[in-house]
């Protein structure tokens, strides 16, 4: 009985100690097998990685050298070419620096500093194209300029020894708090010795362009509840159920902020400003894909709620129909030149008939008395600017907002071809073609490119 | 008694073992796409129109998938073989003959936009989600992020829905309409370059950023 028993335990413990020893290897070899996976991702993306890092540095280096010629080269020719090389290295450089797996918070000034040397070496680029002349506060930016790409560049190649064997993976991964080592690295390297000089230029990423000033908003400042009482009046055709206020924007527009609920208990959000209680953007989500009202009558709704929202003097000039709403562009038009920086934009939702989505701060931005002088050369003088494939529909005159909020009067001149129908701009002093803009049709709507 | 003791433990330890290491397994592997599946209202009336060419559908052409859409679907999906489930998946689409890819760069652009609203801000309210979007773009305009709009949501660290993969699903008709609001300059925020959920954001430098306005449960600010 005693053997019998001492049999059957000795059983027991092979049958365990073999499934033990099965399980053992399958984990190995499971375990190696993932280990391998994961090794064979950490280099992928640490070769991605080095490779960001790596061109970083020799676009950092590039555009050093480059500025240091552009320094001391007196031909304009020369410069120009130089400086949109440098142009192009520095967007390379910004495109390196933001693959890279730096917190956010980390490098974004020496981000904004890559895109800005961008963008005004783009700028002076452009102006020597114009057959301008380079100014001395300019060369003495671009000596800065220089300057602050030495301290980098010896910074950058000091850091590129560190972390040449393949550890940018690791050091993303530690975090502490915020920030990683890799991040720590590169924002000693930007804490060292590099003064960043600040550019003055109208160009890309330049402060004033995205800073821009609002040119109409001189009303007084007026309290919550009077704001709401012009927005109930604006929204006299609305059945409102509720309006609660939620608090304040202090944004580039200050603004009162409510959420109304209509009696079909839809939201609609809207925010009024603070000055002159003007209604600045109304938002309502919207689903229903179906159609009561057509384009025409949705024309009429947009154009009579602006009026409504104390913008009288404007007109649609472009719409489409997404779904089961109507996105309208309504501009003023003074003297039979459409205004297009001073756009008002409603969404009118087809099923109800009712203004699901309003924005002006566009119109609050730039709508002001301009002295516009007359049109230098004539319609059809334009028109001969025209490329003999495209076939002229319609021609207006249009005051065209241009890049860094600039604005100049053309003539706009609807063309189709084959492929579609196309937007011209026609400088109406010069002649010279500012712009043409396609329409490309999508899956979300026609869009002007 | 004590062998027997012996012998649970070490089966109890085994278990664990094997159910570590398939953890383990699992978490080495990269998971894949969420497989949620969702069409735009012109791809809803194509597959409609489709339907009524073919014979299963007698409904109206609206881009709404009711009831009698579903079961048309079913029909369809029983007749060539396919899953019957009601849902218009890849595989439906091109038994029908149509396709999933949009060929605009803008189009392509707007589905990502949305995709980040989707991921996001799927609970938020609507004027919450259009403000997403806004930041989005608010940083592509700005000098101290990537230019593109696949390069600002892209970005490392940028945003906790590409991190754990939740931008691999399908937005919806909502995430669509506030991505197509933000690029037609809808911008609740007025100029905002980030947002967080003050009740989940662990990063201590973000609340030193000045905040504009909250909307839902997030707080967005300069």
């Amino acid at each position: 009985m005693e053997a019998k028993k001492l049999k059957k335990s000795n059983i027991i413990l092979i049958v365990v100690a073999s499934v033990l020893a099965i399980a053992l290897i399958a984990f190995v070899v499971m375990y190696s097998v993932s280990m391998n996976t994961q090794q064979k991702l950490q280099t992928d993306l640490d070769n991605i990685y080095q490779r960001n890092f790596n061109e970083l540095v020799d676009n950092v280096n590039n555009s050093q050298i480059k500025l240091s010629k552009v320094c001391v080269s007196d031909y304009d020719t020369y410069a120009k070419k130089m400086l949109n090389e440098i142009s192009t290295n520095t967007t390379c450089a910004a495109i390196n620096l933001s693959a890279l797996p730096i917190s956010i918070n980390g490098i974004d000034d020496t981000i904004k500093f890559v895109n800005q040397v961008s963008g005004y070496t783009k700028t002076l680029a452009n102006k020597l194209d114009k057959g301008e002349s380079l100014t001395s506060t300019e060369i003495s930016t671009l000596e800065s300029l220089n300057n602050a790409f030495i301290e980098l560049k010896n910074e950058l190649n000091k850091l590129i020894k560190e972390v040449k064997n393949g550890d940018i993976y690791d050091q993303s991964l530690k975090l502490n708090g915020d920030y990683n080592a890799f991040t720590i690295k590169l924002q000693n390297v930007k804490a060292g010795d590099v003064e960043y000089p600040t550019m003055i230029y109208d160009g890309p990423f330049s402060d004033s362009v995205v800073n821009q000033k609002i040119k109409n908003m001189n009303f007084t400042k007026v309290s919550k509840d009077v704001a709401k009482q012009s927005l109930l009046n604006i929204l006299k055709n609305t059945s409102v159920a509720e309006c609660e206020y939620l608090g304040d924007t202090d944004g580039r527009f200050e603004t009162y902020d409510y959420k109304i609920v209509n009696d079909n208990q839809n939201a609609i959000y809207v925010q009024v400003s603070k000055n002159g209680a003007k209604l600045l953007t109304m938002s309502a989500g919207d689903y229903d894909n179906t159609q009561n009202y057509t384009l025409g009558q949705a024309k009429q709704i947009a154009i009579d709620f602006t009026k409504l929202a104390g913008i009288s003097d404007v007109e649609c000039v472009w719409s489409d129909v997404v779904g089961g709403d109507a996105y309208l562009n309504l501009a003023p038009v003074k003297s039979g030149i459409i205004l297009y920086p001073d756009l008002v934009k409603v969404k009118v939702d087809l099923a109800t008939g009712m203004v699901a989505g309003f924005e002006a701060s566009s119109y609050y931005t730039n709508h002001i008395q301009r002295n516009i002088k007359n049109a230098t050369i004539s319609q059809s003088q334009a028109e001969q600017m025209i490329p003999s494939s495209l076939t002229i529909k319609t021609t207006k005159l249009a005051l065209a907002p241009l890049e860094y909020n600039r604005e100049v009067l053309c003539y706009e001149m609807m063309c189709t071809k084959n492929d579609g129908t196309y937007y011209v701009y026609v400088n109406a002093y010069s002649g010279v073609l500012e712009n043409i803009l396609k329409i490309v049709e999508s899956d979300n709507g026609n869009l002007l490119m | 008694m004590t062998k027997r003791k012996i012998i649970v433990l070490v089966l109890l330890a085994l278990t664990i073992f094997c159910c570590l290491s398939i953890t383990m397994v699992e978490s080495f592997v990269p998971t894949n796409s969420v497989s949620v599946y969702a069409l735009t209202t012109t791809q809803n009336k194509q597959v409609q129109q489709k339907l009524k060419t073919l014979g299963y559908y007698k409904g109206a052409i609206d881009g709404i998938i009711g009831n009698q859409s579903k079961t048309a679907i079913r029909n369809f999906q029983r007749d060539y073989g396919l899953v019957v489930d009601g849902i218009v998946g890849p595989k439906t689409l091109k038994a029908l003959g149509l396709s999933t890819s949009t060929n605009s760069l803008s189009s392509a652009d707007i589905d990502l936009l949305a995709k980040c609203v989707y991921a996001e801000a799927r609970g938020e309210p609507y004027t919450g989600q259009v403000a997403v979007a806004a930041v989005v773009l608010n940083r592509v305009k700005s000098a101290s992020f990537p230019n593109t709009i696949s390069g600002v949501i892209y970005q490392p660290y940028a945003f906790t829905s590409v991190n754990d993969g939740q931008i691999k699903l399908s937005p919806n008709q909502s995430a669509y309409n506030a991505a197509k609001d933000a690029m037609n300059g809808w911008d609740p925020t007025y100029g905002c370059l980030y947002y967080y959920n003050p009740a989940t954001a662990t990063s201590k430098w973000i609340w030193s950023r000045t905040v504009v306005v909250k909307i839902g449960k997030h707080s967005f600010a300069k």
